[in-house]
């Protein structure tokens, strides 16, 4: 298990990395695939299947197609670096930095790393489904139907918007 | 002697061997099987011609093995401006999930020998996934054919590929919500536990209309006629148009292999998987109803191919969304309401 998450936590960082840096779009989402694809099988080795498979079957079956389907109907051209100008790319790295270390920062001081020791997987590898499904229909009942209201109304306004005006 | 040999990792390793040389075997023979099909309806003879040794003919049976090393001995042709790594990749990528998803599958009665528990799927019953698994490998096998068109660098090869993509992930939808009323009837995701549910009463005659949504949706998943818009060898050109050799026989398996698959999922969902009267109180005669059943189901697939015409694009669509959804939503309403009311 800890070969596998080095394995894949190698995978899912160096194609992050390559989704910003290459040059093509599709090349790009395709490594954001495999990138999604690396998280799911680190969900794996934390004993979350069922995770694993919302990650596989949302993100990597879903999202990334209509991604891809975007960037293949739009005009395709290779990102070129000379048309900006240096202090935006110092700019964006110094926000990077700082972003990344505030993120890093909440992560270390919050309450889920103090507990660390306390914690113990949901259920494992056998109770997993049962165990969230009685969470989220008990305790978070109320934002989750909030949530798939908010969905609703994203979708709604999302075909309102490209809809044509007769 | 036996007995010594039997533990489960052994066990593991013989039924991870034979499931694959089975299913490749199954997509073998059901190349065989499409064709003389094909002739059957159509009122011809068919290929008989190839024979084993010169001297046996079985009907053809051994043209799959002759059309393979065709394949294998044909010059590999890439085309000038295709992406090189992709275009070699994108038959690997639509190959692995397509194999891969058998392995949730439970395709015989499990066992007992000297206080062991053996059980006849590869991943073991208890990960509780077990439906979510094929859904999460089988969206995967879009990427063969994304990718494989758009490296192609072929603008017809990039419209079939956009097609094929559409279809699949519409119909996705309607497949994976008749599958929730299976769910729900059984209360577990465990492929075993909708088999054990099924004993007695197949699910599809309390869910025949989930069952109807599921299968025809297995049709548009696995890009077959009359939903075959991925390849329409007949006319439209399709997403693996410069593929050649060993390359398109790669995603001509996958379509094979996704059918094997497609059919021992709808066999184990709604048929009962390996259920059967009488044969099932043997080992060998669980497994022998469930590769029967399997046949039965692929050849309705070669059987719907030769009888249909293909639809219309804007026809699939509208099919999809308008009709398939709605109904496994139907079903699945149906479903909850029968079992809030029955307790």
């Amino acid at each position: 298990m800890v070969i596998a998450f080095y394995i894949l936590g190698f995978l899912a960082i160096f194609s992050a990395i390559m989704v910003v840096s290459s040059e093509r779009p599709i090349v790009s989402g395709l490594y954001l695939l495999l990138c999604f694809v690396a998280v799911a099988g680190l969900y794996i080795t934390l004993s979350a299947p069922f995770v694993a498979a919302m990650q596989l079957i949302v993100y990597s079956g879903a999202i990334i197609v209509l991604i891809l389907f975007v960037i293949m109907l739009l005009n395709q051209h290779r990102e070129s670096d000379k048309k900006r100008p240096k202090w935006v790319t110092a700019l964006s790295i110094v926000a990077a930095v700082l972003i990344g270390w505030g993120v890093y920062f909440t992560f270390i001081t919050s309450k889920i790393v103090l507990s660390h020791g306390k914690m113990s997987p949901i259920g494992g590898m056998n109770g997993n489904v049962e165990q969230l499904a009685n969470v989220l229909f008990s305790r978070y009942f109320i934002p989750f139907e909030v949530i798939s209201v908010l969905l609703i109304a994203a979708i709604i306004s999302a075909v309102f918007i490209s809809k044509k005006r007769v | 002697m036996m007995a010594k040999l039997l533990t489960p990792e052994v066990f593991m390793i013989v039924k991870v061997v034979a499931v694959f040389i089975i299913v490749l075997t199954m997509v073998a023979v059901g190349t065989w099987v499409e064709r003389r099909g094909a002739a059957f309806i159509q009122d011809r003879v068919g290929p008989n011609r190839v024979a084993l040794f010169g001297k046996f003919r079985i009907m053809g049976l051994t043209q799959p093995v002759a059309d393979g090393i065709k394949f294998f001995f044909k010059e590999d042709v890439i085309p000038a401006n295709a992406d090189r790594i992709l275009f070699v990749l994108s038959p690997i990528i639509a190959f692995i999930p397509a194999t891969m998803t058998f392995a949730a599958i439970p395709f015989g009665r499990p066992f007992d020998v000297s206080g062991v528990h053996y059980f006849l799927s590869i991943l073991p019953p208890a990960t509780n996934i077990g439906v979510l698994y094929i859904f999460a490998i089988g969206s995967m096998g879009v990427y063969g054919i994304i990718i494989g068109s758009w490296s192609s660098n072929n603008k017809w090869s990039i419209l079939g590929g956009m097609r094929a993509s559409a279809q699949v992930i519409s119909y996705e939808l309607a497949m994976t919500m008749a599958v929730v009323g299976v769910v729900l009837s059984t209360g577990s995701l465990q492929m075993d536990k909708i088999v054990s549910a099924q004993t007695g009463l197949w699910n599809v005659i309390p869910q025949i209309l989930g069952a109807l949504v599921f299968y025809v949706s297995m049709f548009a998943e696995t890009n077959r006629l009359p939903f075959d818009f991925a390849e329409g060898e007949s006319e439209i050109i399709g997403y693996h148009t410069e593929y050649g050799s060993m390359k398109f026989s790669m995603f001509a398996l996958a379509e094979y292999a996704n059918m094997v698959t497609a059919s021992g999922l709808f066999v184990t969902l709604y048929l009962g998987g390996w259920h059967f009267p009488w044969l099932d109180q043997f080992i060998w005669g669980s497994i022998l109803a469930f590769l029967l059943k399997i046949a039965v189901v692929l050849w309705t697939f070669v059987w719907v191919r030769w009888t249909l015409p293909r639809f219309r694009y804007d026809q699939l669509m509208r099919l999809g969304w308008k009709v398939m959804i709605p109904l496994s939503l139907l079903n699945m309403v149906v479903v909850a309401i029968f079992l809030a009311y029955r307790g």
